[in-house]
């Protein structure tokens, strides 16, 4: 409904530009025409459509901002102006209130005032209209969508079950396929595996012989080269006698 | 010649504003003559707390010397003096009283200034709202150039700046509203000044194609780049861009990357990206048909002047001077001033690719002739050539 509403961003561009020479300017001279004419256009709640002026987010000024614009006054003047306003300084707040209207800026304050106090109550009541209309909308959408989507959800449950049932007897059948080749495997597995550890103890006892008739022959080796050097002993004490006995025959 | 670079803050880490403006003139700079940065330990700006170590470290090849910070900024003490000046009569005394509550607060910076002024030919300040622009230039008004970056704020009114900007022997504009601004403000239309702003570095490569692919962005948006503020206009910009939701049929999406301080409202066609790399921003601004700019106060938007670079065109705050006087002067992008403004001047963008296109034109022709770094880079050498010769 609101889509409808909308204006296309492609409508209604009555901007003529010279694309060879573009002027901002222009185009913006345009623009605020464009916006003052439509603004001039009676419609209903108009005044209260009305967009105020952006406003910086910004303290009050300190001091008035001189007129850029201003063109420049020459120094004689320049300096006959800064002497009076150096007289007249004390007496600048009576000249102020005097001068400077302040009872029309005081009723322009109102008048702004009371027009936006028309323009809040103006969007409050748009708003209040448009959050009634929103949630009566989305209660009615809700309550006609309830009973289709119990249907929908009826529908899909029992289609969900079926399709369960089906696979799990599938998955059933496959499943004792599977543990009747893994029990045959593990049978031929188990048989393997006991000749395997006869085989083990054999070779452990074997291995345990081994190392009994090891030892016994280093025992064996220990012995006989202790004879020996025993024998290397009397060997050398016997050719000492044979000398000695050698030198006695000979005197 | 050896020129001092006086800022408030600087750093690698300080990616916007006047610091980042001054750490890219320095790096620039250096081809042409000896540079040296004079700047304080803060890294925050609100508090201006001592962060970097003191003394001397080299910054991409610049030599940094950091002063300490006397006294933190105390933000609400801050507060009430400020109001206090902007609502109330006041004398001098209760604006420099305001002056050392802005900071940051670095008397050993001035000091130094004070006792080496012989070692430097010219010394520039950046932002002429803090304490080391206002007694820098009163410590060595002869050897003083100003960058103001100043905006159209109510503190430029204050009587201390009016006698502050007859001070310095030359002036580095942002933009003709400044020069025009500070002019009307204090007369010192006899004081040497150039409008040049700063030039930007644009990546060889960059894909609106891969920032759509990346952050899943489908159809036209808008982008917003910068701090996601108040006072930089984004809670007008989201009011406005909801509303033209709401009145016009478009798909139009915004897009919004930066550091938020702002509630973003949620609405399927507003994207917040959050803080992006330099990559990413580029990529985004590729694929963007218009960046938005609604910032109220812009000494000079350095994003828009990216966007240009890349041929998009801007849909800027009218309020701000700065930004309406750059879309006039380049005829790169529409500004609005109300709502209805936005809307018609945004319609107007959307529905006409062939007036973003010349628009695009447009902006980037006014790029080269006024921010490549060439350009900008001249500016600065006839400014300081011209000081030398009137010696």
């Amino acid at each position: 409904m609101e889509k409808k509403n909308k204006k296309d961003s492609k409508e209604e561009i009555s901007i003529k530009i010279d694309y060879e020479d573009i002027d901002v300017a222009d185009i913006m001279g345009q623009i605020k025409r464009k916006i003052a004419k439509e603004a001039e256009k009676p419609s209903p709640g108009e005044s209260l459509k009305e967009e105020p002026a952006l406003t910086p987010p910004s303290p009050p000024q300190f001091q008035e901002e001189p007129d850029m614009e201003e063109e420049e006054v020459s120094g004689f003047k320049k300096k006959a102006k800064r002497i009076l306003l150096k007289l007249m300084k004390p007496f600048t707040p009576l000249i102020k209130l005097m001068i400077l209207p302040v009872h029309e800026q005081i009723l322009e304050t109102m008048r702004h005032l009371h027009q936006t106090n028309k323009r809040l109550d103006f969007i409050h009541a748009k708003l209040e209209r448009r959050g009634d209309e929103i949630y009566s909308s989305l209660t009615n959408r809700l309550d006609e969508a309830i009973p289709a989507l119990h249907e929908r959800i009826d529908k899909l449950s029992e289609a969900l079950s079926s399709r369960i049932n089906k696979d799990f007897e599938k998955t059933n059948k496959k499943i004792g396929q599977v543990s009747q080749t893994i029990n045959k495997r593990m049978n031929v597995l188990f048989a393997d595996l006991a000749k395997t550890m006869e085989y083990t103890k054999l070779l452990h006892s074997l291995s345990h012989n081994m190392v009994v008739e090891f030892s016994k022959l280093k025992i064996e080796e220990e012995n006989l080269k202790n004879k020996t050097r025993i024998m290397e002993k009397d060997f050398e004490f016997l050719g000492k006698r044979e000398k000695a006995l050698e030198k006695l025959i000979l005197k | 010649m050896k020129i001092a670079f006086v800022v408030q803050r600087y750093g690698l880490e300080i990616n916007g504003g006047a610091e980042l403006h001054c750490r890219w003139v320095a790096e620039h700079m250096k081809k042409y003559c000896e540079v040296e940065v004079l700047t304080t330990r803060a890294y925050d700006y609100i508090t201006w707390k001592n962060h970097y170590p003191k003394g001397e470290e080299v910054v991409n090849n610049i030599p940094v010397k950091r002063f300490s910070v006397t006294r933190t900024r105390n933000p609400e003490r801050f507060g009430r003096i400020q109001n206090h000046i902007l609502e109330n009569e006041h004398k001098e005394g209760d604006e420099l009283k305001w002056l050392e509550e802005e900071g940051p607060l670095s008397l050993s910076l001035i000091r130094y200034i004070k006792d080496h002024q012989d070692d430097y030919d010219y010394f520039i300040f950046f932002s002429y709202r803090y304490y080391h622009s206002y007694w820098g230039i009163h410590t060595v008004p002869h050897k003083s150039i100003l960058v103001p970056t100043a905006e159209h704020d109510p503190i430029i009114h204050l009587k201390i700046f009016k006698n502050l900007f007859r001070k310095p022997q030359a002036f580095i504009y942002n933009s003709f509203e400044e020069r025009k601004m500070i002019h009307t403000l204090s007369q010192n239309e006899h004081v040497l000044g150039d409008v040049v702003g700063v030039g930007t570095e644009i990546p060889s490569q960059y894909s609106g194609e891969q920032f759509r692919r990346k952050y899943q962005i489908r159809g036209d948006y808008i982008i917003y780049i910068g701090r996601i503020d108040e006072n930089k206009g984004c809670h007008q910009l989201f009011d406005y861009f909801l509303r033209f939701k709401e009145e016009i049929a478009s798909d139009i999406k915004l897009v919004l990357v930066g550091s938020t301080v702002l509630k973003i409202p949620s609405h399927p066609d507003i994207f917040y990206l959050g803080f992006l790399p330099e990559e990413d921003k580029f990529n985004g601004l590729d694929g963007a048909v218009i960046l938005a700019m609604p910032s109220f106060y812009e000494s000079l938007s350095m994003v828009t002047l990216e966007a240009w670079a890349l041929q998009k065109p801007v849909l800027a705050n009218g309020q701000c001077r700065v930004l309406k006087g750059q879309c006039l002067r380049s005829n790169g992008g529409l500004f609005y001033e109300n709502y209805q403004e936005f809307k018609e001047a945004l319609r107007l963008l959307l529905s006409l690719p062939e007036l973003r296109l010349a628009m695009g034109g447009n902006a980037h022709k006014y790029f080269k002739e006024n921010y490549t770094w060439e350009v900008i880079e001249n500016k600065y050498l006839s400014i300081l050539n011209q000081l030398k010769e009137s010696k």
